[in-house]
């Protein structure tokens, strides 16, 4: 096996066939590159055409148009009447010219796209300028370039001739080239800069530098139900623009949010290709409820944990949102605080993230293409015990097994009953040295490809794309395919109507793992800890039987894992999930200053899991061959949601603005669910349930949710000074239970714009300072569907001479018919500054947020039936500063800019319930019970023994308060931490805190000319992380184990070791696997999260090209880690959106992937 | 000021849509309480469940469900695997729960074991599985009121039996004779004396069972409680709580009752199901994963060398439980004619223990799948009763009698083996009684009850190198519900 390192420093080593298939992608690339280009070359505007025609209808004429030119026609019958009678005679004129003699005097206009002409009414102040003008004028191509004061290139700008629809944008460089008649005046504009208007008399070359105008200040933020110019934003709302999502090498867009938003921690779970993104905000508001935000895709709300229907057997899960293709998104908003967030109501309370899709503008079709391929490997391999070591831990660990159980130190290895060592442990020359991790990681391919289109006539605009995107996984046989389409129309059917559809069917096809969980059966888990002296195939080929090769009492052999590689190859847990989000939206000017939008979206997903487990593999701790086992699962999900509002905006005389929105939405949840699983497979040849001989059990479930909701918001605005934002909501939801049906969420939030007073005039140096204060009131209703209903649970006894199988009932659980929403209060203080002009940006929040009435599975007295009940008690507290500065720090044509954020987040748990001495212990998973969440402290604080050394000999034993497990010099000393003279589980005490003082990124943007250069670095600082895939394996004498903890070992009084690490010994579990802080280590990291650097093509070569720019540009993920973590990665160790089991290092969890890839842009 | 007045004109402006909205709003409105309301599809729910008669035989089988996890799944860990019987071959590798079995098997108990816990939760589950039934079906019609008296006396004999099994291995217990209905409820009930809960709850509960049961019943309902099981079940009581002289008269009475009888061969108890000798027992078969009885497998030694199962199974994977294996000493403790030995255990050559061991072979209805086994699970037979009867007239008359001696030689000729001297004082007939138990009940979950009842237990284990104390008596309370429960002390010593 090869090792692939990439490293950045030094000693980089490329994988040949990695580099053979980057090869064969890019001739793929430049292929489909030509035939772009001969497309559009086959494009020209330049044709000619004959015509003669006498008093024939008008569409007869365009018919011969398209006849003779192959262009479409497209028209309006409100404008164009196709029956008008008209004559008319050319030879050889060119198209344009046809088109003014046949239009000018209909007074119609005309605009050409790629292949087609829409016809338009003039504008009735342009039809005479139209017709006298547009006669004589001789055409030429004006190009420029668009810089801001500073010269730094801007891209996007729209160039458009005054008074006419030709417009074009500029490209990464600020080039842009346009095609006008003589003297015509030239407008440039762009979001966040002053117009500019420019006559252009005869120059072929304007360039054009503008002026920022108030910064960012008048860029729009969307605002739940709506937008809002961000000076007038009174709440915390952080924007991420579409374009820094496309250009970091992510495969979803929730990565692209990593470190860039302060009060934002994105973490992964597990490096799975197809694994979903942990996002959370402002720290955990809830136990049980859910702590993901609220998604809105182009306004329909999506809870990430439905639609996992369907998903039964597959491990580890699969990114909800894998529909949403990054290249598509116009920009996330982040809503933060409650007052910003309690437009969304019952659903509020974890934060808010908008996501606004590409939408398409008038103008010719703009298409852009972009690939991308790159090659991922695991970012660290951990260092196991050598072959040697692992021998030598082995028979050193039965020896003092052997001994500890009283047996004759003279005794033989080979007669020790159930400490029998082998021979192969002391021959080496029988040995297959293995490194395992060798052996299951491998190099990835990750490739994106995607097309898209936007453009639009005066009536209809369109953004359709289309993207596929593989990527292949650093643990063999892992990876998912991703289809995702989008199509996006708007069109003006009139002057008060306005209709548009938002459409994105997606598929995708995951191929998974089971990697995740205890080091028994699972791929990674068991690469980690199986014997390294055997490897993955005995001589005859077949697959080493590692549970076969245990012996008494599992102390023996080997550990009780499987075969990785069989795992990996035989058994199968596939995976695909089609999802449609769909949305079609009706807007109504009722009066000017009234808008009625109502819309309808729909989004249905639907899953498929195959899952078949071999009979090459075991089942826990029976070696194969096993008999084979199978299920299958399908899940389907129909959320609609249908959304009414009206919205009246009013601009009073005296600098006053007002708007005002009502709004009703209705929304319905439908699940179902199917699930069979079989067995008696006449072997493996086909893992589907079809061959299986019998179906052992099937379960069809469905279930549903409904919401209904009202809500309204105001906001005021007094001369650009005063702002106030106000809104209620109030949701009726059927999750609560009949006395706590419907819940309102008021909010209020008031800014000052205290720039705009007139004591600040004179001070220049500010251009924005803006202080905000807001109270808000969320909630989160992520609880089970029918929670406040006592059901009834379905079993069958048996009765009779006959066996026969009968129905029984009983209770299922104890209900609760005042289960209601958790409700999250939030106050929010927020200063915005910006200095010189936006070179530096400066803004702070300060938060204090309590969420009481938090959903508990209680734990109550077993006396009651049952051992928990769902109940609104608890109550968490986070209080928080977060802050961002944004500095420019060179803006020549060298430009530099800096963006860096921290956020401080403290969580405490004020309240569990009424009975004294409560706490939750995390998770429920084995070798997970080191968790408790009690009052006063943090969420998920790890709870477990307190070690204190190592025994060195007897009289330090015999000094210490009894201890539980017996121990024996060598054996680990644990604290009496309750005092009560003896050691055993009541002293077990908290240990670690998997809650960071504080997280930050970094970001730095460089460009020079044509170069662009992107770095981000994120980090936390003071989280703790349980290392839990070390629990069970070390110094047992089973499994392989890291290497510098036996290193480190207790030996004899003469070589203690490190003194924290106690002598190996086999069958004392109570010895060597005992909870306790040593598993607590330091999970502050700083990471290079990613780098990017991209070069766009000059305009003046990319000109003969065709292509308006060519971008290319590699980038590279996760490259470099600084941490004190023994484990593969402090972000893994420091994920998951369990609240209780949080920090927690899940055995044989599927490490990060650094990631290397080479893009390819292009615009045309 | 001016803001004010501006703010007003344009107020009336806002007044028409708004108002426009609200109608439409309060129309929307008043249909959303239905739109919000949503009741399981794929479940019934509690309200709509316990009303008719149908449903009430549905609900007491839902009690009998209960058996499976708080009586024969988990038992014989804290009956069997506790004592002299048998030991642990459970890999502690595999997990908590076989921790928590060595635990058991070196008798270092502690309040965190989890079969502790699980035999407390499920217990008590099981109990308000049948305080639902007798509190529901006070209002459901029957027009056969012999069916609702059978309904509620096995709703009342299961509770018995949990209660029992409570209080003799946990002491003295919080009691609730009807349904919680909601958490605080649960966090005010104390632990009541071992005698309350003995002559208020249990004597109670099979005092009436015994009068509304009937004596036996039509071969579509064998399984079901009987009265003869609550008279015996009611003597076990009487035996344990030292009132031999009221247990005597019970026993007697099921002996008369000649409902019940020892089968001619011991092997004939166990190969067939409700035999005649059965009194109660627990309900399985392997026809379907869901009612197999797992308790077969885990009895099976844990090896994986062989890769099949002791009946030639694959599915195993060679690995049974191995989570009761007997001792060596059990096995001879049995005379070389005793047909009880030759069919409680069998050989089995143990790669993992290195040479032949006995395994337990009274279950042995190859398991369809693994846990899965046809096996019933008895809870009280004939034979048990005649020697509780052996039992009462020793402890009642201080010193075995010749019915005494004849109910034991009844049990021993069926076995094969020789009648007992008959010139035995007290305490010898007591121990030599206890040992017969052990011979003719192993596997059947009696063994702990029987050393503790005989006051045996400490004398017994110790002397065998079991690491026993006094206060091992009685098991601690998981440690969950004392930490919950402010009412609720911890037994003594632990």
């Amino acid at each position: 096996m090869i090792n692939y390192d990439f490293s950045l420093l030094g000693k980089t080593k490329i994988p040949i066939d990695g580099i053979r298939q980057l090869f064969r992608i890019m001739k793929l690339t430049s292929l489909l590159l030509v035939i772009a280009a001969l497309h559009v070359s086959a494009v020209t505007r330049s044709q000619t055409l004959s015509l003669a025609v006498k008093n024939r209808p008008l569409s007869d004429v365009f018919q011969q148009i398209k006849d003779q030119t192959d262009f479409v026609v497209v028209y309006n019958e409100r404008f164009v009447n196709p029956d008008t009678r008209v004559s008319i005679s050319v030879e050889h004129a060119p198209l344009t010219k046809l088109l003014e003699t046949l239009l000018r005097p209909l007074s119609l206009g005309y605009h050409i796209t790629e292949h087609t002409i829409v016809i338009t009414a003039l504008p009735e102040e342009q039809k005479s300028i139209r017709l006298g003008e547009q006669e004589a004028a001789p055409q030429r191509t004006v190009t420029g370039r668009v810089t801001d004061v500073t010269g730094k290139p801007l891209e996007g700008v729209t160039v458009a001739i005054k008074g006419t629809q030709t417009a074009t944008t500029t490209d990464a460089q600020g080039n842009y080239r346009i095609i006008i008649s003589d003297s015509k005046v030239l407008v440039f504009t762009i979001i966040g800069f002053e117009a500019h208007e420019q006559v252009a008399v005869g120059e072929s070359v304007i360039n054009v530098s503008l002026k920022a105008s108030m910064s960012d200040l008048d860029e729009v933020v969307v605002v739940g139900y709506g937008t809002q110019k961000s000076a007038d934003v009174t709440g915390s709302i952080a924007r991420v623009s579409g374009k820094n999502i496309t250009n970091a090498a992510v495969s979803n867009f929730q990565q692209a949010l990593r470190g860039r938003v302060p009060g934002v921690t994105v973490t992964q779970n597990t490096g799975s290709p197809s694994a979903g993104v942990n996002i959370k905000i402002r720290g955990f508001n809830s136990i049980t409820a859910g702590t993901q935000p609220l998604y809105v895709i182009d306004g329909h709300p999506i809870i990430v944990s439905e639609g996992n229907a369907g998903t039964n057997g597959i491990p580890g899960g699969v990114n909800p949102l894998s529909n949403i293709n990054p290249y598509d998104i116009a920009s996330i908003d982040i809503l933060k605080d409650a007052s910003a967030a309690a437009i969304y109501g019952s659903q509020g309370a974890n934060g808010v993230v908008i996501v606004t899709t590409k939408s398409g503008a008038t103008g010719n079709a703009q298409f852009q293409f972009d690939v991308s391929a790159g090659l991922q490997s695991v970012t660290k391999k951990l260092e196991r015990l050598t072959p040697a070591e692992y021998a030598e831990h082995f028979i050193e660990s039965r020896v003092n097994g052997w001994l500890r159980s009283g047996g004759d130190p003279d005794a033989p290895y080979d007669q020790r009953g159930s400490y029998t060592i082998p021979a192969i442990y002391v021959d080496p020359s029988r040995w297959n040295p293995t490194n395992w991790q060798d052996e299951i990681f491998t190099t990835g391919v990750v490739q994106k490809y995607n097309l898209s289109a936007s453009g639009g006539g005066e009536h209809v605009r369109y953004a359709i794309s289309g993207g596929y995107a593989e990527n292949q996984g650093i643990i063999i046989e892992t990876g998912m395919k991703n289809y995702t389409f989008r199509s996006n129309i708007d069109a003006d059917i009139n002057d008060r109507f306005k209709i548009g559809l938002r459409f994105n069917p997606s598929y995708s096809v995951h191929r998974q793992q089971n990697t995740e969980g205890h080091f028994t059966g699972t791929t990674m888990g068991s690469a980690l800890v199986v014997s390294p002296l055997f490897g993955p195939f005995t001589e005859s080929g077949e697959y080493t039987n590692f549970l076969a090769m245990r012996n008494p009492r599992g102390i023996g052999a080997v550990a009780p894992a499987d075969n990785p590689i069989a795992k990996a190859r035989e058994d199968h847990y596939d995976f695909e999930r089609t999802r449609v989000l769909s949305n079609m939206f009706l807007e109504y000017k009722v009066l000017a200053q009234l808008k009625f939008r109502t819309s309808i979206s729909v989004d249905g997903i639907f899953n498929r899991s195959n899952v078949f487990q071999s009979s090459k593999t075991g089942r826990g701790s029976q070696a194969p061959p096993t008999n084979p086992e199978g299920s299958a699962s399908s899940g389907q999900t129909l959320n609609w949601l249908n959304e009414n509002m009206l919205t009246y905006q009013h601009s009073f005389a005296d600098k006053q603005q007002l708007t005002a929105l009502i709004g009703a939405s209705f929304q319905q949840n439908d699940t179902k669910n199917l699930t069979l699983s079989g067995d008696q497979f006449p072997g493996d040849r086909i893992p589907y349930l079809s061959a299986a001989g019998r179906i052992l059990d099937g379960t069809a479930n469905r279930n549903q949710w409904s919401m209904a909701s009202f809500y309204s918001r105001i906001n005021y605005d007094y001369g650009g000074k005063y702002l106030l934002t106000a809104t209620i909501r109030r949701d009726g939801s059927s999750r609560f239970g009949q006395t706590n049906k419907y819940g309102t969420f008021p909010s209020l939030a008031l800014a000052w714009r205290m720039s705009e007073e007139k004591f600040m005039e004179k001070m220049k140096v500010i251009s924005n300072l803006k202080w905000r204060l807001s109270y808000g009131v969320s909630g989160n209703n992520a609880i089970p569907n029918y929670a406040h209903i006592p059901r009834v649970s379905n079993a069958t006894y048996v009765l009779g001479a006959n066996q026969s199988i009968v129905n029984a009932i009983y209770s299922a659980d104890l209900a609760n018919e005042s289960l209601t929403w958790e409700t999250n209060r939030a106050y929010n203080l927020g200063v915005d500054i910006e200095l010189f002009d936006g070179r530096i940006g400066f803004i702070m929040d300060a938060y204090h947020s309590i969420t009481d009435g938090l959903l508990l599975d209680v734990n109550i007295p077993a006396i009651a039936g049952f051992t928990s009940v769902l109940d609104n008690v608890g109550e968490v507290q986070n209080k928080g500063l977060e802050f961002a500065l944004t500095t420019i720090n060179a803006k020549s044509e060298f430009f530099w800019s800096t963006s860096f954020n921290m956020s401080f987040n403290r969580n405490k748990v004020t309240a569990l319930s009424g009975a004294a001495g409560d706490f939750i212990d995390g998770g429920t998973a084995e070798g997970m019970r080191q968790s408790r969440t009690v009052v006063g402290k943090p969420l998920g604080m790890f709870y477990a023994r307190v070690t204190d050394g190592i025994f060195n000999d007897w009289a330090e034993i015999e000094n210490h308060v009894p201890q539980d497990n017996n121990p024996e010099p060598g054996d680990r000393r644990f604290k009496d931490v309750n005092g009560d003279g003896k050691v055993d589980n009541a002293d077990r005490d908290f240990v670690g805190d998997p809650n960071p003082n504080f997280t930050f990124g970094l970001i730095n943007d460089f460009s020079y000319k044509g170069f662009n250069l992107s770095l981000l670095i994120n980090g936390s600082y003071g989280n703790e992380i349980w290392h839990n895939y070390a629990v069970g394996t070390n110094l047992n004498g089973n499994a392989n184990q890291d290497a510098w903890v036996y290193r480190n070992r207790w030996k004899s009084s003469e070589e203690p070791g490190n003194g924290n690490i106690p002598k190996p010994i086999v069958g004392y579990s109570t010895l060597t696997d005992v909870d306790s802080d040593f598993y607590v280590h330091d999970g502050s990291y700083i990471r290079l999260a990613n780098v990017t650097l991209s070069y766009s093509i000059p305009g003046r070569i990319t000109q003969k090209t065709g292509f308006r720019t060519i971008q290319v540009s590699v980038s590279g993920q996760n490259l470099l880690t600084f941490s004190n973590y023994p484990g593969y990665d402090p972000e893994i160790g420091s994920g998951g959106g369990n609240p209780l089991a949080f920090g927690t290092d899940v055995n044989g969890v599927y490490p990060l992937a650094k990631l290397f890839t080479a893009g390819l842009s292009l615009q045309f | 000021m001016s803001m004010i007045t501006n703010m007003k004109t344009h107020l009336n402006s806002l007044i028409k849509p708004y108002a426009l909205v609200g109608i439409v709003g309060l129309v929307v409105l008043s249909g959303c309480d239905k739109f919000v309301t949503k009741y399981p599809i794929d479940q019934t729910s509690v309200e709509n469940s316990f009303t008719t008669a149908e449903d009430a035989n549905m609900a007491v089988l839902g009690i009998y469900q209960r058996l499976d996890g708080a009586y024969a799944q988990n038992m014989a860990r804290l009956t069997e695997v506790i004592t002299d019987n048998a030991y642990s071959q459970q890999d502690v590798l595999k997990g908590a729960g076989a921790v928590d079995l060595r635990e058991l098997a070196e008798f270092r108990l502690t309040s965190e074991n989890s079969f502790m816990q699980n035999r407390w939760n499920d217990l008590y589950n099981g109990i308000s599985r049948a305080n639902l039934v007798l509190e529901r079906i006070v209002d459901i019609t029957f027009s056969d009121q012999q069916q609702k008296n059978q309904y509620i006396g096995e709703s009342k004999f299961l509770r018995a039996l949990f209660y029992f099994d409570l209080v003799r291995f946990f002491g003295g217990v919080p009691v609730t004779l009807s349904p919680i209905m909601s958490s605080e409820e649960a966090y005010a009930l104390a632990r009541e004396s071992e005698e309350y809960v003995y002559t208020e709850v249990i004597v109670k509960d099979l005092e009436e069972a015994a009068q509304l049961l009937p004596v036996s019943y039509g071969s579509n309902q064998l399984g079901r409680v009987t009265k003869g099981a609550a008279e015996a079940l009611l003597a076990k009581v009487y035996l344990t709580v030292d009132k031999p002289e009221l247990a005597l008269p019970l026993l007697e009475k099921v002996r008369a009752s000649a409902t019940y009888r020892l089968m001619d061969e011991y092997a004939q108890v166990f190969d067939s199901d409700n035999t005649p000798e059965s009194i109660f027992e627990i309900q399985y078969t392997a026809d379907e994963a869901a009612v197999g009885n797992p308790y077969p497998n885990w009895f099976l030694p844990n090896d994986a060398s062989s890769g099949k199962d002791v009946f030639g199974n694959g599915f195993l994977g060679g690995a049974g439980g191995g989570h009761a294996i007997p001792t060596s000493e059990l096995y001879e403790s049995y005379e070389r004619t005793d047909q009880r030995r030759d069919y409680t255990f069998a050989p089995y050559v143990s790669a993992l223990e290195g040479g032949e061991i006995q395994r337990v072979n009274k279950y042995r209805d190859a398991p369809a799948s693994p846990n899965n086994s046809e096996d019933n699970l008895i809870v009280l037979r004939y034979a048990d009763v005649l020697l509780m009867l052996a039992e009462a007239i020793n402890e009642a008359s201080g010193g075995p009698t010749d019915e005494a001696y004849e109910a034991v030689d009844e049990v021993r000729r069926r076995a094969g083996v020789n009648p007992w001297d008959r010139n035995l004082a007290y305490e010898g007939f007591k121990d030599q009684l206890l040992a017969e138990r052990r011979r003719e009940l192993a596997f059947e979950n009696h063994r702990w009850f029987d050393l503790k009842r005989f006051g045996k237990a400490i004398e017994i284990l110790s002397a065998k190198g079991y690491n026993i104390q006094a206060h091992h008596l009685l098991f601690p309370i998981p440690r969950i519900e004392v930490e919950l429960n402010q009412y609720i002390d911890q037994n003594p010593g632990y």
